[in-house]
């Protein structure tokens, strides 16, 4: 809604000069303001969640593998080397444009992390909204 | 007067609203995630959205809607405009069908109280692990679910004779190139009076996580034959193979040993729920007074009755009839009590373990298979007794 109604104010008012350049001004602004938001948002959303662990693969397995899912599916896992192999095929056939000389590290990064004997990831809980108090079955 | 810093917060104040999705927010950097119409809820997933019923969620028959587990593959329709909805019956039919809602309620409407479990329920206690989402025990829920008969909608599209099998597929937003979540059940079941397309749940109009507007409920079944946000439904002559039928959802058709591998001609549809039990309260570690300590659960065997529930408090050395709860309905779990009066101090095991009307009964261990699915080994939590 917003990003529609916005310009158009803009160029009704916009019938002296002056005022067209102040407008403008205001435009590029808030568009200025609507790509930043844009790029903030994503990362907040990402935000919703466990982070994946620090390590040199840490940035790529951020774009490859958050983007259809967030990474509590990932964190939550324990399994060995060649069952990630057959994961990270599995989602490179599902659409994780993982580059083939990428591929032995991602496995090696996500078995040192979520291998078998690393401790089991604690789950959280959503929060109780005031709802809680209304609910009926 | 906009200054540029409150004009900054107010664009993207919005816009978090907007991008976040309706009914989903992050509540400030620490504290914890908010999904609306969902309390306390065990975050296995938050985008798709897996949550958790927590235990104590087994204390009541029907299970609240803000309680009732969430289980997605990927996310449910975006923009849901219920004029333009359609619901088409197509395949090996006589009349294809496009129905309205308005025409589908319609139909004489049905209800059943039907316990839903995903089929992955418990599998966060397979050993050795597999992949998949790390359930533990709330995976389940029990909801009383209205709507009209499948068979209803079948009769009036004419299923021909060559019609073995029907599939559904929902509204889901496929990402990338995920196959879709389509799966099949076979016509008899299909027909059977209790299988119902199901616009309410616990009297209210179905709620967006349960698959508004209308979903299927396969009464007794493994959850994924109760397809949500349902648009299609074909009549098919064999069953259905994509992804979610095969390899998805398949169950060895031989014993297999802890972490052996199966081929996939060894494999059949999973359909109905086995019988199961779990201990709701008390909670593993649990530090209890000796005398009066209730154990009390629910126990379930999807289109089988519970017949008897016991519980053994020394490890399953011997074992005493637990109290059924006299609320049951056909499909719907069985709540469950046991009045417990430990004398002595110390550690204890306690163990439940239901029987069903087949005679089928829990094992000490689940029925290992690759992809974690029925876990159903006699439950246990430990506890202690001081004085
Ligand atoms: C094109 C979308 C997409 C991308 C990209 C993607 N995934 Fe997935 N992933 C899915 C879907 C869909 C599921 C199934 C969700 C479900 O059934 O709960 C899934 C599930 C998983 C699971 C749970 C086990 C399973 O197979 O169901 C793991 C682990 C996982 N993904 C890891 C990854 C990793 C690692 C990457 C990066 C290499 C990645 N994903 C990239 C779509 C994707």
């Amino acid at each position: 809604m917003w990003m529609r109604n916005q310009p158009r104010q803009g160029l009704i008012v916009s019938s002296k000069f002056v005022h067209l350049f102040v407008h403008l001004a205001v435009l590029v602004g808030a568009c200025a303001v609507l790509i930043l938001a844009t790029i903030l948002i994503p990362t907040r959303v990402q935000a919703a969640g466990p982070a994946l662990p620090s390590g040199t693969m840490q940035a790529k397995a951020v774009t490859l593998c958050m983007e259809c899912h967030d990474a509590h599916i990932i964190v939550q896992q324990r399994m060995a080397k060649p069952a990630w192999i057959k994961e990270v095929e599995k989602m490179t056939r599902w659409g994780a444009t993982v580059a083939p000389e990428d591929k032995d590290a991602l496995v090696d990064y996500f078995s040192l992390n979520f291998g078998v004997d690393v401790p089991a990831y604690e789950a959280t809980m959503t929060a109780a909204t005031r709802s809680a108090k209304k609910a009926k079955p | 007067m906009i200054t540029r810093r409150n004009f900054l917060y107010g664009v993207s104040g919005t816009m978090l609203a907007a991008a976040a999705a309706p009914q989903l927010a992050w509540a400030g950097e620490t504290s914890k995630l908010v999904v609306l119409g969902k309390e306390e809820m065990i975050v296995r997933s938050f985008r798709f959205l897996d949550l958790e019923m927590p235990l104590s969620g087994f204390g009541s028959w029907v299970t609240p809607v803000n309680h009732f587990f969430v289980r997605n593959h990927m996310s449910g329709p975006v923009d849901f405009d219920a004029e333009e909805y359609r619901l088409t019956v197509g395949g090996e039919v006589d009349n294809p069908l496009s129905l309205t809602l308005k025409q589908l309620e319609s139909l004489p409407m049905h209800s059943i109280v039907n316990t839903l479990e995903c089929a992955g329920n418990g599998r966060g206690f397979q050993k050795p692990q597999v992949f998949g989402v790390q359930w533990q025990k709330g995976a389940v829920g029990t909801g009383k679910f209205a709507g009209v008969r499948l068979g209803d909608v079948l009769a009036k599209a004419g299923v021909k004779t060559t019609g073995k099998h029907v599939s559904f597929r929902g509204l889901d937003v496929v990402p990338g190139k995920v196959p879709p979540f389509i799966r099949s059940i076979p016509v008899e079941k299909a027909l059977h009076p209790d299988t119902l397309l199901v616009t309410h749940m616990n009297g209210a109009v179905l709620n967006k996580h349960h698959g508004y507007p209308l979903r299927v409920v396969t009464p007794g079944w493994i959850g994924a034959a109760s397809c949500k946000w349902l648009t299609e439904i074909k009549v098919l002559e064999k069953e259905f193979d994509g992804n979610f039928m095969k390899p998805g959802y398949r169950w060895p058709t031989r014993p297999l040993t802890p972490g052996e591998a199966v081929k996939p001609e060894e494999t059949t549809p999973l359909t109905a729920l086995d019988v199961k039990s779990i201990i709701a309260g008390p909670t593993e570690g649990a530090k209890l007074k000796p005398g009066l300590n209730t154990v009390h659960g629910a126990a379930w065997a999807g289109e089988d009755d519970i017949v008897k529930v016991e519980v053994s408090a020394d490890g399953g050395a011997t074992w005493v009839d637990a109290k059924l709860d006299p609320q049951q309905s056909k499909y719907a779990w069985r709540l469950w009590s046991y009045a417990w009066k430990p004398k002595q101090r110390g550690e204890y095991a306690l163990q439940s373990r239901a029987t069903d009307s087949q005679g089928r009964t829990q094992g000490a261990a689940a029925k290992w298979n690759p992809s974690g699915y029925l876990y159903n080994a006699i439950d246990q939590v430990k506890v202690h007794v001081d004085a």
